[in-house]
């Protein structure tokens, strides 16, 4: 178009940066016909403003071609960028609330236990090298409180670990949670 | 009445495909026409914002494919027609549609038969 109007054209320009969606070969043809149904539009009686204030921003327009905007049915609310981010932030806010409790309470067990707990067995295995070492102030059979010792240890290692182990699994899920908040 | 815009729109946008196949279905339309057609139903009034995005996807769907026409008032016109696939496809949502409105209408005015 020889003397194609500058708004238009500035429209149209814009219109093509903005496909970053469309395949190069398409981005013609989708250019092309925006520029022929302006073309039409204004031929047909109605103003410039009017045609591309139907369209929508040039940007906005060109996002609707993206594929997941077609697949969702094309979000046109201008407010779909404010509700998301409030999505986020809620989520971060509630995961915080939670990770306050869980964090610790898993973290804390899960390397108390596993320390305390190989102390306490590596306690018991000293204990059996040197005897002398087992204060009691009762009468118990040889090696009972080493035994116990290493029992409890081995038995608060486990526990720990299934805690460091549960702690993953909520960063896991945490993780996948925001990422599929963040996705949208 | 939030809620209800959004339902009608998300409502609009399911049957666009539906009515913008019809109209092809019945000869093949260029955008500007297609967009201009819908307009004059005000209920499924939707952008030309909507409307040219819906026919790439459907031509990338395989649905309709274009072909240049020279025009005696301008430039030429990319046409849309149906495919093979889009045809099957067409008869199927309208097929579709029947049951959901027959349907739709029975829970509406319950199984009253005036008004189906």
């Amino acid at each position: 178009m020889s003397e194609q109007n500058p708004v238009v054209k500035r429209y149209l320009e814009q219109f093509g940066a903005s496909l970053s969606h469309v395949s190069p070969a398409e981005r013609m043809e989708v250019v092309r016909e925006i520029e022929n149904h302006i073309a039409e539009a204004t031929g047909a009686g109605q103003s410039v403003a009017d045609v591309l204030e139907r369209l929508g921003p040039a940007e906005r327009l060109a996002k609707a071609y993206s594929a997941d905007v077609l697949i969702k049915g094309g979000a046109t609310r201008e407010n779909n960028g404010v509700s998301r981010w409030f999505t986020i932030a809620s989520l971060l806010v509630t995961s915080s609330f939670a990770s306050i409790i869980i964090v610790p309470l898993l973290g804390g067990l899960g390397i108390g236990f596993t320390l305390g707990g190989l102390g306490a067995a590596l306690g018991g295995v000293i204990a059996f090298i040197y005897p002398g070492l087992v204060v009691s102030p009762i009468d118990l059979p040889y090696g009972l409180p080493q035994v116990a010792a290493i029992l409890v240890g081995l038995i608060l290692f486990g526990l720990g670990l299934v805690a460091l182990y549960l702690l993953r699994f909520y960063f896991k899920v945490l993780v996948k949670v925001i990422r599929g908040v963040l996705a949208q | 009445m939030e809620n209800i815009s959004e339902w009608n729109s998300q409502v609009r946008r399911g049957v666009l495909e539906l009515c913008i196949l019809s109209l092809i279905e019945q000869s093949p339309r260029y955008g500007y026409e297609i967009v201009t057609e819908l307009a004059k139903a005000p209920p499924l009034a939707a952008g030309e914002g909507t409307i040219y995005p819906l026919l790439r996807r459907l031509k990338k769907d395989g649905w309709l494919e274009t072909f240049w026409q020279e025009s005696a008032a301008g430039p030429p016109r990319q046409y849309y027609r149906l495919t093979t696939a889009g045809l099957q496809g067409l008869q199927a949502m309208r097929s579709e549609w029947t049951t959901l409105v027959s349907s739709v209408n029975h829970y509406l005015y319950g199984g009253n038969t005036d008004h189906e």
